[in-house]
């Protein structure tokens, strides 16, 4: 139960974020609200306001469903695999429910627009538009040295694993500084280098532009000392793991609380530096959105472009690479429900012991673990099972199976069932050792019976 | 100054570049000495080829538009005393004059056009 509400309380606020985003989309910004570049006079235009509130409430509504719905699927007396399934279900409805109020606002202000004749010329709308002076100026520093300390910090902790000998959670603990590369190297491909134009006034261009740079760069170098914290956590874990978990967790969430904050201030930068303009000639790329959503030009070079507000970053669907982008994360999103499927096969299948043919063998799902007789030095049967901590592996309610540290033990091979004992602590004659142990007990006995 | 490129147009992308940088030269929005992007720089803020705008660049070069340099790039030349307009420009005029006169234009009608044009600085 613990760890379901853990699961649902660490990932229920999203339902509120997402709403607050949609909510802001309804502030004027570039010229822009839910997707639909309007002029100066339809921020005071009753309809616009009307449907703009419409949007909001609808948004609201769907947040309050979402977090009831949330709510009820936490309370449900289910096992945690039917949870995770049920919780990954929940993360996909918050993703794609609150985009359709959104399309259909998008279409209802495009067809006002037209109506109130605030569309520009076609060939303003699908045209290229670029701010001389403001692509003239140098794009700034993209040097790695400000991302050389947290790669620096993050080889700490695999370094003293491997010269400790602790050569398998050492290489685990290189995930933390691969990402802090593969940060800078995101960084770098994806680097804001088009202005974020708005109208003839270059001042604002270059304002809106050095706003957009900067947090991008500050967001991956963010993430990069979070990704050093986590790994510093992670083998914080070995020894103190209290200590380590409460780094992981401030790491995560101070990352977590600064995203969200650089997205919000970065709007409201947007909405402050964008307050007067829309009178004139401005910038019009509606025709380039589909839904005011998905970037499509197929005149543009260009696979990375920038979100239209906020910080993001979004693929160009006419070039091919864009469609196969957009393609691959919709069935990883579709199918996270799977994962859920997975856990349940998993933690339904029990684990069985048994003696075949001079091996003694322990499997469960799709693990296998074959020790043969003769390689067997001594065998303990244990009625308390030892303080277990996970170093790579599956870790559930009814079964722990991988690479385990045990507590007097030292590193062993696991492959058990946590809830019910007895357990046998099998050593190999080359100093392996592993924790083994059956669903049934009886099934247990009967093996050390044998071995016996 | 913003440079606006139609797709749809039966102008070539790279003539139209051209055009812009002529028309912000002459009415002061690109001042003389005012740097110029880098090409690379230009077709990734325009989503537009390189060579398209290496060849736009060429051109402004050749007409004595721009200036450029391998370390500070394309620069907007000062041009100093008078210059003949060259033969493709005359011819073009001619044109220009001739549609007007078709177009029912008195010779006075038509160079106050010009004259209230040329006032204006090459604005659109």
């Amino acid at each position: 139960m613990t760890g379901k509400i853990i699961l649902w309380l660490c990932a229920l606020w999203i339902a509120p974020l997402i709403y607050f985003m949609m909510r802001n989309e309804t502030r004027f910004k570039k010229n822009l609200a839910v997707g639909v570049t309007l002029p100066q006079s339809a921020r005071e235009d009753g309809e616009v306001l009307s449907l703009l509130r419409r949007f909001g409430r609808q948004e609201g509504a769907l947040c309050l469903g979402l977090l009831a719905a949330g709510l009820v699927c936490l309370l449900l007396p289910v096992t945690m695999g039917v949870s995770l399934m049920l919780f990954l279900l929940w993360v996909e409805l918050c993703v794609f429910l609150p985009a359709i109020p959104y399309a259909r606002c998008n279409r209802a202000l495009k067809a006002l627009k037209e109506r109130r004749g605030w569309r520009p010329e076609l060939w303003e709308r699908t045209g290229a538009v670029a701010d001389l002076s403001v692509a003239a100026q140098l794009p700034g520093e993209l040097g790695f040295s400000a991302f050389l300390w947290p790669l620096l910090v993050s080889l700490i902790p695999p370094a003293v694993d491997i010269v400790r000998g602790e050569v398998l959670y050492g290489l685990i603990l290189l995930i933390g500084a691969a990402c802090v590369l593969l940060f800078y190297a995101m960084y770098r491909w994806a680097f804001r280098r088009k202005a974020e134009v708005v109208d003839e006034n270059s001042q604002r261009t270059a304002a809106l532009t050095r706003v957009r740079r900067q947090y991008w760069k500050r967001m991956w170098l963010w993430s990069s000392w979070a990704m050093a914290a986590l790994s510093l956590g992670m083998w914080l874990c070995q020894l103190q793991p209290v200590l380590g978990m409460a780094v992981v967790l401030a790491a995560a969430l101070a990352l977590g609380i600064y995203s969200i904050w650089v997205e919000f201030h970065i709007r409201g930068l947007q909405e402050r530096l964008t307050a007067d303009s829309g009178t004139g000639s401005y910038v019009d790329e509606d025709d380039k959105w589909i839904w005011g959503m998905f970037y499509y030009d197929p005149n543009d070079s260009r696979l990375i472009v920038n979100d239209r507000v906020g910080m993001n970053t979004t693929v160009n669907l006419a070039r091919r690479a864009g469609r196969g982008i957009a393609v691959a994360l919709a069935v990883i999103l579709l199918a996270m429900p799977l994962l859920g499927v997975w856990i349940i096969w998993e933690e339904r299948n029990p684990v069985v012991l048994s003696l075949e043919e001079g091996e003694l063998v322990a499997a469960h799902a799709g693990s296998r673990y074959e020790i043969p007789l003769e390689e067997i030095a001594d065998a303990a049967l244990l009625e308390e099972l030892p303080a277990i901590s996970r170093i790579a592996g599956t870790a559930m309610d009814t079964v722990d199976k991988g690479r385990y540290r045990a507590e007097g033990y030292g590193n062993v091979t696991a492959c058990l069932n946590p809830q019910e004992g007895p357990w046998l602590l099998v050593v190999t004659a080359d100093g392996r050792q592993y924790l083994l142990s059956a669903t049934d007990p009886a099934e247990t006995a009967a093996v050390w019976q044998a071995l016996r | 100054m913003l440079l606006r490129l139609d797709f749809s147009s039966d102008v070539p992308i790279y003539q139209q570049i051209r055009n812009q940088i002529v028309l912000g030269i002459a009415d002061g929005r690109l001042a003389p000495g005012e740097r110029l992007p880098t090409i690379r720089a230009l077709a990734e803020e325009s989503g537009i080829n390189m060579m398209t705008v290496s060849k736009a660049y060429q051109l402004l070069k050749q007409e004595g538009y721009i200036h450029t340099d391998r370390r500070s790039g394309a620069t907007v030349c000062r041009r100093e005393g008078h210059a003949a307009p060259d033969a493709a420009t005359l011819a073009g005029l001619r044109l220009r004059l001739s549609e007007l006169r078709l177009a029912g234009l008195s010779r006075e009608e038509a160079l106050v056009l010009c004259g209230e044009l040329y006032d204006e600085g090459g604005e659109r």
